[in-house]
């Protein structure tokens, strides 16, 4: 791999942010980039961002939404969940689900810490509901849960 | 290189080259850090993580086509068969396309057809069970006994071609200068009956308005030499695997007249399903081609000195082919186009220096030869002939070979002769034991087209190599060497404990290995016979531990090698050579595996 050494580049500013987190919103989206009433005119529109918790939810779900071999420069990213697609739903296949996310999911996204993993078999449906509990050390957030369903459509949060 | 920077960056002009998309994403991700607005980058499940790595790979993916259409504009790296080809013709270099099995034959016209001069229409064929094999020019030849005569002035000098003389769609010229017409017949191989046209047989009529009258244009390699009045074109085997056929100015080369009709005639192949054995014509009989364009077209350019055979006593002739058809060959690839381009444009269509010959035999005959060396007459007689003394002959014409190419080939001045040794790519040896020779017409051929470049007082002769065969062999102390040995000689594997191996699977390989060596495409005239490596090759098969040659009967004698005894089959009282060592052969020898079928009773695993 080239190693590029850039001289001349920018330094950091080191100024305050009013956020720790921020990313894209999918689907990206035009926003007013400081939305209060004084400049909200046409030249400061911007593509709309997520910030602080909203920013952790979107890693926590891409981490769900790809199996590993999706993400090119990363094809260990992902939990695999695509392996329990053709599994009929029932209580043992659900322990591995929640054995598979308590594993991955801190290994992918550092910036949260697990409670808890419920998984919820639906065999009628045959679909799992799995409610995921978690902090956020780092915005100083002490639960936070994210809830979503994995059926033959895939993992499709609530 | 570079000679200015982007002014943002202050990154050099030519960085772009050195990202692939593992360092394009540590730039983007650097600058976004930078900047502090997405601190979310460092995270693999952010968002704009997943776009980054978008973007990366989207760049190293153009940058790897960038750099594929950049290496294919380039003579020394192009990959793609249709860039080398246009590449090539800056230089007037013609790739080689497909090439029929030829057929040498013996021509004998039987008792009813009475003494006197005859010619065989061209493009007569007779079908050999379904495939066809034409006449691609008139045969003339003198019937002087009045009972069945072989005539071997025709077996000598022409070749049955394999494939159907087909009429390509009657074309009117434009009247343009270097008018180009472009057979559109795609050649495949994906269907059920493949479509191949044959590289050297491609013949033009031209039906001349002003005249009203057929005449035939010969093909020339370079129209840029030939007269304003000269009938001839230039073919080319195009990009798209097409031919095109590039007519004169009335400066170099007679121009096509508007509304001139242009007749082309090429021979359809059956490929590689062409092949066929040796006695494969015993009683087939001649067809004449008989279409009515051919018959009007012949009529005008026909000889009104020949007596043109009948329907009737074309029945009276006789073929038969004592050895096979030599095998369909596929058009150039990309790597021999070049290979064979610098080689061929240093000759500048001559031949005067040895690589001119080699070059040029090596590129028109690369479906008859598996390998050419080419001597003057002084390195001829001190090695060539001298060879023959060495084997105890009294003069080298006692032998047959020898004195056939003298007689066919040489005059009685010989300091000008240009020695051709050519090794057959196709049965070069027959039944295990016998090598055998290139046939006459082949010989004659490769004199055809050597004499359209060589120097004026250049006399070409070709010659065939000495083969020598190889085996198994062994001396005993103190005895003198003899062809015998190979009987008393065998080679003995010794299996690895280690691997539980079948016993036959080991003998199996090692004989394939051995026959693979000796394989005619494997070895060169003067080439050396690395038996140190045919020592570490069989070694490096798993499962065998060690080897020995085992000589025994008439004494017992064992050695931890291969060895091996040479000896040309011809002259097996000249002393052989008994060796181990890596044999280095003269630019005439050709070596051979002597029953090369029985070598697996030759082989013991213990």
């Amino acid at each position: 791999m080239a190693k590029i050494t850039i001289q001349g580049l920018p330094q950091a500013t080191n100024y305050q942010l009013p956020y720790t987190y921020s990313d894209l919103h999918l689907d990206i989206q035009q926003q007013y980039l400081i939305n209060d009433a004084l400049h909200q005119q046409p030249e400061i529109n911007d593509i709309k961002v997520d910030y602080d918790i909203d920013a952790v939810k979107n890693s926590v779900k891409n981490i769900f939404s790809t199996s590993p071999g999706n993400k090119i420069l990363n094809p260990e990213f992902g939990i695999d969940l695509r392996r329990f697609l053709f599994q009929p739903a029932t209580i043992s296949v659900g322990y591995d689900i929640q054995r598979l996310i308590y594993t991955d999911i801190e290994k992918f996204e550092p910036r949260i810490k697990l409670i808890d993993v419920g998984v919820v078999v639906d065999e009628e449906n045959n679909e799992f509901t799995v409610t995921m509990i978690f902090s956020i050390p780092s915005l100083n957030i002490k639960t936070i849960s994210i809830a979503g369903v994995l059926n033959g459509n895939g993992y499709n949060f609530a | 290189m570079s000679i200015s920077t982007f002014t943002e960056f202050n990154l050099p002009r030519d960085a772009y080259t050195a990202f692939d998309a593992v360092s394009m994403k540590q730039l983007i991700t650097n600058r976004l850090k930078a900047s502090g607005l997405f601190p979310d980058i460092d995270f693999e499940g952010s968002n704009i993580s997943g776009l980054v790595d978008i973007i990366a790979y989207m760049y190293h993916v153009n940058l790897f086509y960038l750099n594929q259409t950049a290496s294919e504009s380039m003579f020394s790296q192009a990959e793609l068969y249709e860039n080398i080809n246009k590449m090539v013709t800056l230089v007037g270099y013609k790739p080689q396309g497909y090439q029929t099995c030829l057929l040498g034959f013996d021509f004998t016209v039987t008792s009813p057809i009475p003494t006197g001069f005859y010619t065989l229409k061209r493009f007569s064929y007779m079908q050999l069970n379904g495939l066809p094999y034409s006449f691609n020019d008139d045969v003339t030849f003198e019937k002087t006994l009045s009972g069945d005569q072989l005539i071997t002035s025709v077996s000598d000098n022409h070749t049955l071609q394999q494939g159907l003389m087909k009429e390509y769609p009657l074309y009117t010229a434009v009247g343009e200068s270097f008018e180009q017409l472009t057979l559109t017949i795609t050649q495949t191989t994906q269907t059920n009956t493949p479509t191949y046209i044959d590289h050297n047989n491609i013949y033009v009529f031209v039906f001349d308005v002003n005249t009203n009258k057929w005449s035939e244009w010969k093909e020339t390699s370079t129209l840029y030499g030939t007269k304003s009045t000269d009938k001839v074109f230039e073919k080319r085997f195009n990009e798209s695997g097409r031919y095109d056929l590039k007519f004169g100015n009335n400066i170099t080369g007679h121009k096509l007249n508007t509304g001139d009709v242009v007749a082309v005639y090429y021979l359809q192949s059956d490929g590689g399903r062409g092949v066929v054995a040796n006695n494969a014509l015993n009683g087939k009989n001649i067809v004449m081609l008989n279409t009515t364009q051919w018959n009007r077209i012949f009529n005008d350019i026909a000889n009104p000195d020949l007596n043109y055979m009948s329907i009737d006593q074309v029945k009276y002739i006789k073929l038969n082919n004592q050895f096979a058809s030599t095998q369909f060959t596929v058009p150039e690839s990309v790597q021999e186009i070049r290979n064979n381009t610098p080689l061929l444009f240093s000759t500048q269509n001559r031949t005067v220096t040895v690589e001119d010959f080699t070059s040029v035999l090596r590129k028109n005959f690369s479906n008859i030869l598996a390998d050419v060396s080419v001597v003057n007459n002084s390195d001829y007689t001190a090695q060539y002939l001298k060879y023959f003394y060495d084997v105890g002959l009294e003069r080298p014409n006692d032998d047959l070979q020898v004195l056939m190419n003298q007689v066919m080939f040489t005059d009685a001045c010989d300091f000008n002769n240009v020695y051709v040794f050519a090794v057959p790519k196709y049965g070069a040896i027959q039944n295990d034991i016998t090598p055998t020779a290139l046939p006459v017409s082949q010989k004659q051929l490769i004199i055809n087209k050597l004499n359209q470049t060589k120097i004026i007082n250049q006399n070409i002769v070709v010659c065939d190599p000495v083969y020598q065969a190889f085996g198994f062999g062994l001396s005993l102390a103190g005895e003198e060497a003899a062809v015998f040995i190979k009987d008393e000689t065998i080679l003995r594997v010794y299996r690895s404990t280690q691997y539980n191996t079948p016993k036959d699977a080991i003998k199996s390989k090692v004989a394939n290995l051995i026959q693979s060596f000796f394989t005619t495409s494997n070895n060169n005239l003067g080439g050396i016979v690395n038996l140190t490596q045919l020592n570490i090759d069989i070694l490096s098969i798993p499962g065998v531990a060690k080897i020995e040659t085992v000589r025994s009967g008439t004494g017992n004698r064992v050695v931890p090698k291969i060895n091996m005894i040479m000896w040309n089959p011809f002259y097996e009282e000249a002393a052989p050579l008994v060796t181990s060592q890596n044999i280095s052969m003269k630019y005439f020898e050709f070596p051979f595996l002597y029953q090369s079928s029985n070598l697996i009773n030759k082989i013991e695993v213990v």
